[in-house]
């Protein structure tokens, strides 16, 4: 009984990890239009300021994790102008 | 005696299983239960309305075209028309409506490509060991010099590109000189993605002594020289 329970409790760790897969990044969704492009601001900003390599990537994971959050939880135009503002920022260094 | 009247029925009651099952499963593949064509029809339509994807479409299509045979098979080909009338239009919205999705998407891939590439770029350019300025200066000048020759073929190329052009007219189109050209034009379109890699590999190194060191590097060319001293002369002459 105590196994089975043990291992019930393993998962639902485990289901929670893996429900939390975009490394804890959650969009409003009820604002993720203003969000995109708020967001798609700040994060490529941090990416062009990034002062060494290590912040570089640190930012860009950043970046690409709420990238990967707005294609799976929000899709559609807040994606489109999220990646559209990125690519604008990034493509004027 | 009356063993094999048993095995008898038993082989004859196993007889009639196989052909029922037999008869259930071609009923079992035909997925179609024909009622009106209108009714069909408006099914078909009901199903095409969620078509998103290159996949759904081509299963409603799949579908559309069953009931359509179906149609063939139990009514004759009048019947089918009709209804091949009905759902063709709705079809045809349905594809649109697919093709709007597909360029959507491709928009979308664009955008991530462009995004994925910036980011490679600036990755490039952190990860990439630096001399001194000389060193640097050295590498940006012999990619330019890489550059200025792959131009001089270019235009090799494209001067050999237009003879043939004009040979092609002349002689009225013959295959292996249409080859010809197409082997030219492959060349060109060789060359002008080198340039575009040298060019771009001088971007990177400007961007990781920017990025880097701070260090902003002015590369004198021909062209700013010979721009510098036409302003000199114009100057000096008071234009």
């Amino acid at each position: 009984m105590k196994r089975f329970i043990v291992a019930l409790a393993a998962m639902a760790v485990l289901t929670a990890c893996c429900n939390n897969g975009n490394g804890g990044v959650a969009i409003d969704e009820q604002n993720h239009e203003n969000e995109a492009y708020n967001l798609s601001y700040d994060l490529a900003m941090k990416v062009c300021e990034a002062q060494s390599l290590e912040e570089f990537s640190a930012a860009r994971a950043e970046l690409e994790a709420y990238s990967e959050a707005f294609r799976t939880q929000i899709g559609g135009e807040s994606y489109t102008i999220f990646l559209k503002e990125c690519g604008a920022i990034l493509g004027e260094i | 005696m009356k063993i094999e009247t048993k095995k008898r029925v038993a082989l004859y009651g196993f007889y009639a299983l196989f052909v029922i099952m037999l008869l259930m499963g071609t009923r079992c593949e035909s997925r179609v239960h024909l009622t009106t064509p209108e009714k069909d029809a408006k099914h078909i339509a009901e199903l095409a309305e969620t078509v998103h994807t290159e996949a759904e479409l081509r299963a409603v299509e799949k579908i559309a075209s069953e009931y359509e045979i179906a149609y063939r098979k139990s009514y004759g080909g009048a019947k089918a028309l009709y209804f091949k009338s009905l759902y063709e239009p709705i079809m045809d919205e349905a594809g649109e409506r697919r093709a709007a999705y597909r360029a959507e998407e491709e928009y979308v891939a664009s955008l991530e490509a462009a995004l994925a590439a910036h980011l490679n770029d600036l990755q490039r350019a952190w990860q990439m060991p630096l001399g001194d300025e000389a060193e640097e200066l050295a590498k940006l000048q012999a990619n330019i010099a890489e550059v200025a020759r792959l131009e001089g073929e270019m235009e090799v190329l494209v001067a050999q590109k237009e003879q043939l052009a004009m040979d092609i007219i002349e002689a009225g189109y013959p295959q292996d000189m249409l080859d010809q050209i197409g082997h030219v034009e492959a060349d060109i379109a060789t060359v002008a993605a080198a340039i575009r890699e040298v060019e771009h590999t001088n971007a990177i190194i400007l961007l990781a002594n920017r990025l880097q060191l701070g260090r902003e590097i002015t590369i004198a060319t021909e062209e700013a020289e010979t721009v510098e001293e036409a302003e000199t002369v114009e100057e000096a002459e008071g234009i």
